[in-house]
C-alpha cells in the first residue's frame, strides 16, 4: 500500500522569488478544493459522531440474517455475522478518525518541536537526528507496523503509538526543511538584530509561517493514517473484532469477494476511500489557500 | 563531488549496524521462548534447552548481537519454524517473485505515468485539458484507495464476475508445470526454457495484481512529472533560451532533463515502498513472495523469518536512498555543498 | 504552422511512439489473459481417470493422480511429536495401523463413515484375532508374515517392541498412550518376544480400551526398526531427525514420500509391495493452498479433487456446483466445539457462574448461524456418536438468561463482569461463533471482549493455561469413553485446560480405565457424565461436521476422526 510521504512541497518555481507560506486563511482565499474537503470530512466525522442516533441498527448485534443482499431492511445488506453493513460503516469512523487523528497529533507533537530544533541549530545533533529519522524511515512502514503490532500486541493505543511512530519523521523532516528555508529571512535576520532570544524567533516568526505546509501534510498524515489501520485490521494485526472498522469489515468480506457477494467488502472500502480522498482534497486546498500561485494537486 | 561521496558512504555502516541493531532488539521483545516456539509445544523440556544452547540464548545480550551480526554477515538468517527450512533459502526463493512483480509494474506505471504527466503539463489544447483533469481525478482516487481494496474489487468483476482473469491462486496454474528455476523469475524463467504455455499462463496470472499496483503507483509519478515538466517550461532559463532562438526540439530536451531530476528521486523512493507496498496485494493472490512471507510470518510468530525481512528490507531501503542521494549530486551539483 | 502546434507535433509524435509501446505492453497481458481464460476452459474437465495434470516430470498418462489441497503440508513424520492436521494424514498413507475400523457406507454417493463399535474391526497388520488372558492382563499379538516395510524389511515382532521402547523413551505423547493403554510405569518393561511374529503384551490394569488403541496409528504405530536404527546416533539414539523427515521410509503404509517442496506440495507414491496390494490410485499430491476461498474456486473449475476445511457459504455454494459432490458427515460424529473456561480464574472458579453460562449459551443460533447447518448439538460431554454416551444434559436449549441470571446473583456476580475470549485467527467460524456469544452474553451482563491469537500463539495459552475463555474445536481420537475422559477431564491430562480438579472424577475415569465388565462400565460412564455435566468446567457449544467438498468422480471418503483421508480406499472413476 503506497501514500505520497509528503504533501506537495511549497512549489519553489526555479527562477522566481520564493514564495512564502503565509499565517492564516485570508478571506477570500476558500477555493473549491479547501471547501470540497471540508464538506466531505466533516460530513464523515458527523456521520461518526451521530452514528448511535442515526444508525439504524446495532452494529454489535450478531442477527440470523447472514451475508443478504442490499435491501429495503437492509440498505446495505449484512455480513458473515448478521451485521447490519450500513450501520458498521456509520460506527467505523468513530475508530478509523479517533486512532487517526490522535496518532497525527501524537506524530506532530514528536516531530515538529525535534524538526525545529534541527533546523535552526544545524549542528551534529541535527545531522544526527536526521540520520535517525532516515532509519525509521529506511523500515518499510507496513511491515514495521505489523511487526510492532505484532509485539506488542493488538491494542488501539499500540495502534495509535505505531501509526504516530512511523509518521513522526514525516513532520520532522518538513518542520526542519521548512526552518532551514526561513532562516536566511530578512524577517528573521531582523528580529535577531533586534535581540529578540531563539526562541522567541522559533515560535513567534517561524513556527506561524510554516503552518500551511504542517496543515497540509496533517491532512495527508490523517488520510495515510486511516489507510494504514484499515490495512492492518485487514491483515489481522489491528482492531480487534468484531469492533466496526474499514479495514476489519474489507477483511470478513474478502472471502464474499470470491464467491460473488460483493456488499460486505465494498461500502466500507467505498467509505474508506471517499474518507481519504476528502483528506486529500483538504490538504491540497490548504497548500493553494496559502500560495495561489502553487498548482493546484 | 568525492567528498560527497565519501561522507555519505561514512554515514553508511553506521545506519547498517543500527537497523541491525533494530532488527536484533525487536525480537529480544516478542513474546515467548524462540527455542520452544521451533519445537513446538509437545517437545519436551531437554530438547527445549539443548536448542536454546545451540542459539546462544543463554549468554548475555551484547554477546548474542556480536553472533547475530557474525550469523548476518555470513548470510544466515536462522530457520523459519513455519516451512521448517533455513530463513535464507526461503527468501532466496521469494525474493525475486516480488522483484519481478514490482519491477515490472514500476516499469508499466513509468510508461504510463510519464507519457500523460508530460502531456497534461502543456496549456492549452483540448488533449492536454483532458489529461489535465483526468490527471487530477485520478491522483485523488489513487491515493484513497486502499490497494487491498482495489485487488478485491478487480478480483470480484474479473474473475467472480466476468470469469475473463484466472483464479487468483498465484502466479500459474495448478496443472501447469513450472519451468526449470534459474533466476526464480517465472518470466525470464519460462522464456529461457521455451515454456510458452507457461509463460502465457503467467502472463495471465500477472494482469491483476500488476492492475493494482500500477494503478495505485502510477499516480505520485503522473503528479511529479505534469508539475515538474510545466515548472520548467515556465521557467527562467526556457524563456531565456527561447528568446535566443534556440530549437523547439532542444528547449524541450533541457526542460525535459530538468523534470527528470525530482523523478529520480521519487523513482527511488518509489521502488523501496513498492517492497512493502506490494505485500497487501501479494497475500491477496497468494503470490508467493516475500511481502506474503512477511505477513504470514507475523501472524505465526515467526520471528527469524520476521527479523530477517525487516533488516533485509530496511537495508536494501537505505542502498537506495544511497544510490539516488548520490545519482542526485552527479546531476545538480548544488547538492554537494 | 504555428510554433506552438509545431511544439504540439513534435511531442505528440514522441508520445505517440512511447504510448505504442504501452499498447504493446498492456496489449501482451491482455492477450494473455485470453488465452488463459480459453486454457481453463479447458481444463474444466482435466482431472478425470487416467489424466495427469501435467506435474514436474509426471508420471506415464496411465497413471492416476489425485490432487488434494490441503492447508498446510506436514511439518514432521515423528509421530511422538507431532498431531499437526497435515502431518497426520500424512502419516496417515505413510504408516499402517495394526488394525482398523470398519466402515459402512455413507449416502450413495461413494462416501463412508467408520463404526464405532469397539466390537468390530478389521486386522490389517495382525494375522489372526488377538488372544487375552482370563485376567485380562495379557494380549498375545501375532503379526502376518511377509509386510514389507518401505526400507525392504519384514515386518516383525521386533518392530512393535521398538514402538512400545521408543514411547518410554521419548515419553512425549508416549506418556499419554503408556497411560491410557495400562502400562505404566515408565521403566516397567510390559512385553515380551515369543517368536519372530508374536508378542505377549502384560498391562498393570486390565484395559478395556486397549482393543480400541490398536486401531490408534498414534499410539500403537509401527516403525520399521531396523531402517530406523540405522540412523540413530548417540546423541539421537531414537533417530529423531531422520524420522522428522523420511520417517515414511521406516513405514509400512500404501505410500511413500517421492517428493516434499515446504510450502508448496508433498508427492505420494503407491507403495507396490504394500500388503493389502497395490493402491489403485498411483500418485497423490499434496498441494498447499492457504486460503479457504482458493481451494474451494480450485475445486469448482476441476483443479484439483478434494477440499476441506472450507467455510460454511463456500460449502453452500460448493453444493449447487456442476460436478461436485459435498459430504456433510452428520453420523459418527467426533468434532467437539467446546467453550473453555479456565476454571482458576474467578469469577469462572464458581460452578454457578459457569452454569449461567451453559444456561445462557445460544446453543441453536450457533449451530444455524455459524454453522449454516454444518453441525449438531451436543448436549453432552463426549461424542454423542461414542459408546456409552448419555443423553443426560440439564441446560435445556439454551438462551434461557432468566435462569443464567438466577444463578449469577446466588454467586454474588448480579452486576456481570468482563469475560475476555480468545479464539484461534485461522479459524473464521470459530470467530463468527465468539460473536454470537457476545451477544447473548450480553444480555445477561457478561461483557466478552473477542481476542484473535495466531495458531501459535493460541495454542501455547491454550496449553499453558494462560487464558481466562477460549472457544475451541478438538477430538478425542479413539471413540471410547476412557479415553475420551481422561483426555479433558482428568486432572493430571496435558489437555485439561480449564484446569479442572475433582478427585471423584479422577477416581471414576481411573475405574473407566480399568474395568472390563461392559455393564459396569456403563454405569460409571452414566454417573460421570452427570458429575461433569454438573460442575460444568466448560460450556459445550456444539458438535461440528466433518465436511468433505469433492469431484464427483472421486469416491472412497471415510469420515476418521483424524480427519484424513487413506489414499489407499480412494478411486478416480
Amino acid at each position: 500500500m503506497v501514500e505520497p510521504l509528503t504533501a506537495e512541497p511549497v512549489v519553489t518555481p526555479v527562477g522566481h522569488a520564493e514564495a512564502d507560506a503565509t499565517v492564516g486563511m485570508r478571506a477570500g482565499v476558500l477555493n473549491r478544493q479547501l471547501v470540497l474537503g471540508l464538506i466531505v470530512v466533516g460530513f464523515v466525522a458527523a456521520v461518526g459522531i451521530l452514528a448511535p442516533l442515526i444508525a439504524p441498527a446495532n452494529p454489535l448485534e450478531a442477527t440470523s440474517a447472514v451475508l443478504e443482499p442490499p435491501s429495503a431492511t437492509h440498505w446495505f445488506g449484512t455480513d458473515r455475522s448478521g451485521f447490519d453493513i450500513l450501520s458498521r460503516t456509520m460506527y467505523a469512523p468513530r475508530v478509523d478518525l479517533a486512532i487517526a487523528g490522535s496518532a497525527t497529533v501524537l506524530a506532530m507533537l514528536a516531530g515538529v518541536p525535534l524538526g525545529l530544533l534541527a533546523g535552526y541549530r544545524q549542528g551534529f545533533i541535527a545531522e544526527a537526528l536526521g540520520r535517525a529519522s532516515d532509519i525509521v524511515q529506511a523500515f518499510p512502514f507496513f511491515i514495521l507496523a505489523i511487526v510492532l503490532l505484532g509485539i506488542f500486541g493488538p491494542s488501539v493505543r499500540n495502534l495509535i503509538a505505531v501509526v504516530a511512530f512511523v509518521n513522526g519523521p514525516i513532520y520532522f523532516r518538513l518542520m526542519r526543511g521548512q526552518t532551514s528555508a526561513l532562516i536566511s529571512r530578512p524577517y528573521v535576520e531582523a528580529a535577531r538584530v533586534v535581540g529578540c532570544g531563539d526562541a522567541r524567533i522559533m515560535l513567534r516568526h517561524i513556527l506561524p509561517n510554516s503552518l500551511a505546509p504542517i496543515l497540509a501534510q496533517m491532512s495527508v498524515t490523517l488520510g495515510m493514517a486511516v489507510i494504514l489501520t484499515a490495512g492492518v485490521s485487514f491483515v489481522g494485526a489491528g482492531v480487534r473484532p468484531p469492533t466496526p472498522e474499514w479495514g476489519v469489515m474489507i477483511s470478513d468480506g474478502a472471502p464474499g469477494m470470491f464467491t460473488g457477494q460483493w456488499w460486505p467488502a465494498l461500502f466500507p472500502g467505498l467509505s474508506l476511500a471517499i474518507t481519504v480522498m476528502g483528506f486529500g482534497l483538504l490538504a491540497n486546498g490548504i497548500t493553494q489557500a496559502a500560495d495561489p500561485r502553487s498548482r493546484r494537486g | 563531488m568525492r567528498r560527497y561521496v565519501l561522507r555519505r558512504l561514512a554515514f553508511l555502516v553506521p545506519q547498517l549496524l543500527a537497523v541491525i541493531l533494530i532488527a536484533f532488539v525487536i525480537v529480544q521483545f516478542t513474546p515467548g521462548n524462540p527455542a520452544r516456539a521451533q519445537l513446538g509445544s509437545q517437545a519436551p523440556e531437554a530438547a527445549v534447552e539443548a536448542l536454546e544452547q545451540e542459539l546462544g540464548l543463554d549468554r548475555p545480550l551484547p554477546e548474542q548481537f556480536v553472533r547475530y551480526v557474525a550469523r548476518v554477515a555470513q548470510g544466515s538468517f536462522g530457520v523459519s519454524w513455519v516451512t521448517g527450512r533455513p530463513v535464507a533459502e526461503d527468501l532466496l526463493q521469494r525474493a525475486p517473485v516480488t522483484l519481478q512483480l514490482i519491477t515490472l509494474s514500476f516499469l508499466v506505471s513509468l510508461l504510463i505515468a510519464i507519457p500523460l504527466g508530460v502531456a497534461a503539463a502543456f496549456r492549452g489544447g483540448f488533449v492536454s485539458r483532458v489529461a489535465d483533469r483526468m490527471s487530477f481525478v485520478y491522483g485523488l482516487m489513487a491515493g484513497s484507495i486502499p490497494d487491498f481494496w482495489f485487488a478485491l474489487i478487480l478480483v470480484f468483476v474479473f474473475f467472480s464476475t466476468l470469469g475473463l482473469a484466472p483464479s487468483p491462486i498465484g502466479q500459474l496454474d495448478l496443472t501447469i508445470a513450472p519451468p526449470p528455476t534459474r533466476t526464480g523469475m517465472l518470466l525470464v524463467d519460462s522464456l529461457l526454457a521455451g515454456h510458452w504455455e507457461a509463460f502465457w499462463n503467467h502472463v495471465g496470472h500477472l494482469v491483476l495484481p500488476v492492475a493494482t499496483l500500477v494503478f495505485i503507483n502510477a499516480a505520485p509519478i503522473l503528479r511529479m512529472t505534469r508539475n515538474n515538466v510545466e515548472e520548467n517550461l515556465r521557467s527562467e532559463y526556457v524563456y531565456f533560451a527561447r528568446a535566443n532562438g534556440l530549437p523547439r526540439g532542444d528547449i524541450v530536451s533541457y526542460a525535459l532533463k530538468n523534470s527528470l531530476l525530482p523523478i529520480i528521486t521519487l523513482a527511488g523512493v518509489w521502488y523501496t515502498i513498492l517492497i512493502a507496498g506490494a505485500v497487501l496485494t501479494e497475500t491477496i493472490f497468494s503470490w508467493g513472495g516475500v511481502g506474503q512471507y512477511a505477513v504470514q510470518a507475523v501472524l505465526n510468530a515467526d520471528w527469524s523469518a520476521l527479523q530477517a525481512v525487516v533488516l533485509l528490507a530496511a537495508a536494501i531501503s537505505l542502498l537506495v536512498y544511497l544510490v539516488v542521494d548520490l545519482l542526485h549530486a552527479w546531476i545538480d551539483p548544488r547538492v554537494r555543498t | 504552422m504555428s510554433e506552438a502546434q509545431n511544439e504540439v507535433m513534435r511531442f505528440d509524435r514522441r508520445t505517440f511512439l512511447k504510448r505504442g509501446s504501452i499498447v504493446t505492453l498492456v496489449g501482451m497481458p491482455v492477450l494473455g489473459s485470453l488465452l488463459a481464460a480459453c486454457d481453463t476452459g479447458a481444463s474444466e474437465t482435466q482431472v478425470g481417470a487416467g489424466e495427469t495434470p501435467g506435474e514436474n516430470g509426471g508420471g506415464t498418462t496411465d497413471e492416476k493422480t489425485a490432487i488434494v489441497a490441503v492447508g498446510a503440508l506436514f511439518a514432521s513424520l515423528d509421530r511422538e511429536f507431532e498431531i499437526g492436521a497435515g502431518s497426520v494424514e500424512a502419516m496417515t498413507n505413510v504408516y499402517e495401523p495394526i488394525t482398523a475400523w470398519d466402515r459402512m457406507p455413507f449416502g450413495d454417493e461413494g462416501a463412508f463413515v467408520p463404526v464405532f463399535d469397539p466390537g468390530s474391526w478389521r486386522l490389517n497388520l495382525l494375522a489372526q484375532e488377538p488372544e487375552v488372558s482370563d485376567d485380562g492382563l495379557t494380549w498375545t499379538l501375532r503379526f502376518k508374515e511377509g509386510v514389507m516395510s518401505h526400507s525392504g524389511n519384514e515386518l516383525t515382532a521386533e518392530d512393535f517392541v521398538y514402538c512400545l521402547e521408543r514411547h518410554q523413551g521419548l515419553w512425549a505423547l508416549g506418556s499419554f498412550y503408556n497411560f491410557v493403554a495400562g502400562f505404566l510405569p515408565r521403566e516397567r518393561e510390559a512385553w515380551s518376544i515369543v517368536d519372530d511374529y508374536t508378542v505377549e503384551v502384560t498391562t498393570q490394569e486390565p484395559s478395556p480400551l486397549f482393543r480400541s488403541l490398536m486401531e490408534n496409528n498414534l499410539a500403537f504405530g509401527l516403525f520399521d526398526s531396523t531402517a530406523a536404527e540405522e540412523h540413530a546416533t548417540d546423541d539421537d539414539q531414537w533417530s529423531q531427525e531422520w524420522m522428522r523427515t523420511d520417517g515414511d521410509k521406516a513405514g509400512h503404509g500404501p505410500y511413500v514420500i517421492e517428493e516434499h517442496s515446504p510450502g508448496q506440495q508433498t508427492v505420494f507414491r503407491a507403495f507396490a509391495d504394500y500388503h493389502a496390494g497395490a493402491p489403485r490410485i498411483d500418485r497423490v499430491i499434496h498441494r498447499q493452498v492457504d486460503s479457504s476461498s482458493t481451494r474451494a474456486a480450485l475445486l469448482r473449475s476441476g483443479d484439483i479433487h478434494v477440499a476441506r476445511d472450507l467455510l460454511p457459504s463456500e460449502f453452500e455454494s460448493l453444493r449447487d456446483a456442476g460436478g461436485v459432490i459435498v459430504d456433510d458427515f452428520d453420523e459418527s460424529l467426533f468434532l467437539l466445539l467446546f467453550l473453555m473456561l479456565n476454571n482458576e480464574v474467578p469469577p469462572l472458579d464458581k460452578k454457578e457462574v459457569r452454569q449461567a453460562l451453559a444456561y445462557a449459551a445460544p446453543y441453536s443460533k450457533i449451530v444455524s448461524d455459524a454453522y449454516r447447518g454444518f453441525a449438531s448439538e451436543w448436549r453432552g460431554i463426549i461424542s454423542r456418536d461414542y459408546p456409552n454416551f448419555h443423553d443426560v444434559w440439564p441446560y435445556g436449549d439454551g438462551e434461557d438468561f432468566d435462569r443464567a441470571r438466577e444463578l449469577l446473583e446466588q454467586a454474588g456476580e448480579g452486576d456481570g463482569f468482563g469475560l475476555e475470549l480468545m479464539v484461534n485467527a485461522a479459524e473464521p467460524i470459530i470467530e463468527q461463533t465468539a460473536i454470537i456469544l457476545q451477544t447473548a452474553y450480553r444480555n445477561i451482563g457478561v461483557d466478552v471482549t473477542i481476542q484473535k491469537l495466531a495458531a501459535a500463539a493460541f495454542t501455547e495459552n491454550l496449553t499453558g493455561k494462560e487464558y481466562t475463555a477460549a472457544v475451541w474445536q478438538d477430538l478425542a481420537l479413539t471413540p471410547d469413553i476412557g479415553y475420551a475422559c481422561y483426555l479433558y477431564y482428568r486432572s493430571t491430562a496435558f489437555v485439561n485446560v480449564m484446569n479442572y480438579n475433582s478427585p471423584q472424577a479422577d477416581a471414576m475415569i481411573d475405574e473407566l480405565l480399568t474395568t472390563l465388565d461392559p455393564e459396569d462400565r456403563d454405569a460409571v460412564a452414566q454417573d460421570f457424565q452427570e458429575l461433569v455435566l454438573e460442575d460444568c468446567p466448560a460450556v459445550f457449544l456444539a458438535q461440528p461436521h466433518y465436511v468433505v467438498a469433492r469431484r464427483d468422480n472421486f469416491s472412497g471418503v471415510t469420515a476418521y476422526t483424524s480427519r484424513s483421508l487413506r489414499f489407499e480406499e480412494m478411486d478416480i472413476t
